[in-house]
């Protein structure tokens, strides 16, 4: 999952029973995309397996307005979306003796929502941030991937030399720009310095490339299954340009660790 | 402007084009272009001319998002092919150009609006016509007849052709590019461009042009932009008065307002291709009254669009608000071919002529 959070409300009472709610949300990675979300119940850390639909929890799931919280809503939140919800009490409230669902008691109900709320309002602010860095990656892709592609067709089209746009990516973005792309059997990873970092940073590039010829050589290649692992471990000066180049056909994934992740942008040319 | 010197003009707007580019990326910026923003609300009214243009609105694109950029870079494509199309001295469809995309890789159109699109901005860029570009458009124009003279350029050499004694029964088809027509005599009164095949045939079939020297133009509809055109250059180059003949219908005086003042989306080119000396001859909704034709009653939408027209600056006259105003109160629409109820010579022997003379024409 690319996010988790969650609530433990403060105790409370209802007919002279203490009870306390706990929950909790999960959003993206695995989850399915489409559908409802996935509901788990627990009483007492007991879980609830039968009569979803006649349970008080599922009943304030769909209470809250989680298109308030950028989540589509068809009765049940939709999506990539896990709730988790627990009602632990000295005396749960069940609709009947098969102890499958908790009966719809006003105290209770009232801090499920509180709870779910609160976590939706965590939830909203991932999202939102996500999509802002998705933005950003947005005009990363313009400036990397496509202005070279400008700049190639016009010198083209004028008859002159062709243009170097990097001073126009560094001017933009202040950033470490790893670009990777694969040409005629050669793969090729260049990281362009323009953030005025000065440290260590580690390139993870995992694909079924063994890279075996690569210049600078790998410090670590690791296989598992088909799938190499190279990592270099080089210092980009800032202003400065490195290469990595290898036989082998690209794609996979390619990360960069060592520096703050405002700092840097990974463009994959191929995509 | 001759077509060497169109093709000259054209080649040196692109370049400039890619020019500012160029320079644009070699100090260090974002290429980027701005172009009129193409909405009704930028249309203003040019006394000179008397057409709609495009007022002062302008839009920015920059390459600084991957949506724009890919924008900016497909119209480097497109302006690489045109260049090579200029060179080669050949030409293409805007359909075939879009499929020619599928090789541009990033810069491949998605649909064929995209393309058409991109083409129109170029054509605001460069104040060139597609033409200009060896780019035409899929339909072919429309048909003309009349006691005129013309001479064509063709593929297959220099022709020379009367519109009525040496074409067909359809006529002359417009070709996609008028300017390579060279206008050499005619004997004609006036010019009657007709919205519909039925009445057009019905005209030359009662022998209508030879009676009183009109030359008939077939609009199909909303006219192609070498129709209008072509009544353009008819009406500049000798000065005949151009009479638009439609159904009596909302979505008919449209056609009429694009024949006489321009679309909305060639406003670039209202002066080639708007004649605002045209005028409506009919179907009046003051026909439908007085020579009491069949009709239907109007639907919401054509109320609507009435409505709408009464607010259209290009129809702000006395004449077109009484008009809308009475066929709204009458609240009916009749065809062209609803004069056949009267017979199939009414049109041409009682109809147009009394028309005609009542505006001065005949």
């Amino acid at each position: 999952m690319d996010f988790v959070a969650a609530r433990t409300r403060p105790s409370s009472v209802f007919s002279g029973h203490s009870f306390m709610v706990e929950a909790a949300i999960g959003y993206g990675g695995k989850l399915p995309a489409e559908g409802n979300a996935i509901i788990l119940r627990f009483a007492n850390r007991v879980p609830l397996m039968y009569q979803q639909g006649a349970c008080a929890i599922t009943e304030c799931i769909s209470r809250v307005n989680w298109k308030s919280y950028n989540i589509s809503q068809q009765g049940l939140p939709t999506g990539p979306v896990l709730i988790l919800v627990h009602v632990a009490s000295t005396n749960v409230p069940f609709t009947s003796e098969s102890k499958d669902a908790i009966a719809s008691i006003p105290e209770i109900e009232k801090e499920i929502v509180l709870a779910l709320q609160d976590l939706g309002r965590d939830l909203k602010l991932f999202v939102s941030r996500r999509d802002k860095n998705k933005l950003a990656e947005d005009r990363a892709r313009a400036v990397c991937a496509i202005i070279p592609e400008i700049a190639e067709k016009v010198s083209e089209i004028v008859e002159k030399p062709i243009i170097d746009t990097s001073p126009i990516e560094g001017k933009l973005m202040r950033k470490l720009i790893v670009k990777k792309w694969s040409r005629n059997g050669k793969v090729m990873i260049e990281l362009s310095n323009y953030s005025g970092y000065d440290g260590e940073i580690s390139v993870y590039d995992i694909s079924a490339d063994d890279a075996a010829d690569a210049h600078p050589k790998a410090d670590f290649v690791s296989d598992m299954e088909g799938q190499f692992t190279k990592v270099w471990k080089i210092v980009v000066p800032p202003r400065e340009v490195s290469r990595i180049s290898y036989s082998g056909r690209g794609g996979g994934i390619l990360e960069i660790r060592g520096i703050d992740d405002a700092k840097k942008m990974v463009v994959d040319l191929d995509v | 402007m001759s077509r060497e010197e169109l093709e000259k003009k054209s080649l040196a707007a692109l370049l400039r084009i890619a020019t500012a580019w160029y320079d644009q990326m070699k100090s260090g910026e974002i290429p980027s272009i701005s172009l009129p923003t193409r909405t009704k609300y930028n249309i203003e009214f040019d006394d000179a001319s008397e057409v709609w243009k495009y007022g002062d609105k302008e839009s920015m694109r920059t390459a600084a998002s991957a949506k724009s950029a890919t924008h900016l870079l497909k119209m480097a494509y497109v302006i690489g092919f045109i260049k090579q199309q200029l060179k080669e001295d050949r030409s293409s469809t805007l359909r075939e150009m879009y499929y020619i995309s599928e090789g541009w890789k990033r810069a491949k159109f998605g649909a064929q609006d995209e393309s058409n699109f991109l083409i129109e901005d170029l054509e605001i860029l460069s104040d060139v016509p597609r033409e200009g570009f060896h780019l035409h458009p899929e339909e072919n124009g429309a048909s003309i007849y009349g006691p005129m003279r013309i001479r064509e350029e063709t593929r297959r050499g220099m022709k020379t052709i009367h519109c009525q004694d040496d074409v067909g029964q359809a006529g002359y088809t417009i070709p996609n590019n008028v300017e390579n027509i060279e206008f050499v005599d005619h004997d004609a009164k006036f010019v009657i461009a007709i919205e519909t095949g039925g009445m057009y045939d019905r005209l030359i079939e009662n022998g209508f042009d030879e009676e009183h020297n009109a030359i008939l133009v077939h609009l199909k509809g909303q006219p192609a932009r070498s129709t209008r055109r072509m009544l353009n250059k008819i009406s500049s180059t000798w000065d005949l008065p151009v009479m638009v003949f439609t159904d009596g219908d909302p979505w008919s005086y449209r056609i009429y307002a694009s024949v006489a003042y321009g679309a909305i989306k060639s406003a670039h080119m209202s002066e080639l291709l708007a004649t605002p000396k045209s005028q409506f001859l009919g179907l009046q909704p003051s026909d439908i009254r007085d020579y009491n034709l069949p009709s239907d009653k109007l639907t919401d939408k054509d109320v609507e669009a009435l409505r709408a027209e009464l607010t259209d600056p290009r129809f702000a006259t006395d004449y077109w608000r009484k008009q809308i105003n009475l066929q709204i109160e009458m609240n009916l629409k009749s065809e062209q071919q609803a004069f056949a109820a009267r017979g199939l010579d009414f049109v041409t022997k009682k109809y147009l002529p009394a028309r005609l003379s009542e505006m001065g024409v005949i």
